[in-house]
């Protein structure tokens, strides 16, 4: 991932909201794929064993990915306070609604890895009490 | 909606009396309209990939993609229920489905969500859409304003002759 140095650089931003866009699709398949295994596990939790450290890998990745775009994402709103004064260019516009995608996917990426960490949570306590 | 009590008689009565046993649909867009597949049809959903072209398939099965260490063919649902094949299908899913053995990947627009559907929700469908599609669909379910067509997985595959690609 490029550094929040490069801001000034439109293909930055744009770079950006295509991997969080990948990871946000990325997420929702996770959470529609443990969806699909629990309804269709009906007292053989067992199973989730093996799909366990393909979930939890995911996770890892997207906190990963979401904790370094928040970094960029905080950078670049420390730097626009600075410059608040100064009028803005067509550039920064277009940056700041690449910045609102990228935070509205982020909490999107928040609440699915939320409600699958939960999940897997729920499975592990049936599987200990089974 | 106007309902008829004909699409249970033209299908053989397979309309909302047959779905007492569906209870959770993983649901998607073709086309702008959303479709529904019971879940225990499904056995996962993946982001496209290569499609390996060839063989003698009906019209709406693009090919076979490898899939758990088995070549599953294919199927344009877009196709098969009459409309044209997607200008762009980088972003399209695939749906991989699994009646009786027999396992084939559909393609759809994009995944919205696993439903618990409610069985009394669960209308017959109605005549012009059994012209069209009617023959692929369960039924549909309606949420408040909402729609959902219930997909037929057996229908769906029907026409499929999986002796041509491995079975487990």
């Amino acid at each position: 991932m490029k550094s929040a140095k490069d801001e000034n650089n439109p293909e930055t931003s744009d770079q950006l909201v295509e991997r969080v866009n990948y990871l946000a699709g990325e997420v929702k398949l996770l959470a529609i794929n443990l969806a699909i295994t629990l309804a269709r596990m009906k007292g053989r939790q067992k199973i989730f064993g093996g799909l366990e450290p393909r979930f939890t890998e995911l996770i890892k990745r997207a906190n990963d990915t979401a904790q370094q775009v928040t970094e960029v994402l905080n950078d670049f709103r420390n730097r626009r306070r600075i410059n608040s004064g100064l009028p803005a260019s067509t550039a920064i516009i277009e940056q700041r609604g690449a910045y609102d995608c990228i935070e509205a996917k982020l909490n999107y990426i928040h609440k699915l890895s939320r409600e699958v960490l939960e999940a897997i949570t729920v499975i592990k306590q049936q599987e200990q009490l089974g | 909606m106007q309902l008829s009590k004909k699409a249970k008689i033209d299908r053989g009565g397979v309309g909302a009396e047959a779905l007492p046993q569906l209870r959770q649909a993983v649901c998607f867009y073709i086309n702008g309209v959303e479709y529904g597949i019971d879940v225990n049809g499904v056995e996962e959903i993946i982001r496209m990939r290569e499609i390996r072209t060839g063989g003698d398939w009906p019209s709406s099965v693009r090919g076979t993609i490898g899939w758990r260490e088995q070549e599953i063919p294919v199927v344009d649902l877009r196709v098969k229920l009459g409309s044209k094949a997607a200008d762009d299908e980088a972003e399209m899913r695939l749906v991989v489905i699994n009646y009786k053995g027999r396992t084939a990947a559909v393609m759809v627009d994009s995944i919205t969500e696993v439903l618990r559907i409610e069985s009394s929700g669960v209308t017959e469908v109605p005549d012009d859409e059994i012209r069209s599609v009617g023959e692929y669909l369960q039924g549909i379910y309606i949420e408040d304003e909402n729609q959902l067509r219930l997909l037929d997985v057996p229908r769906l595959l029907g026409d499929i002759r999986f002796a041509a690609v491995r079975q487990d």
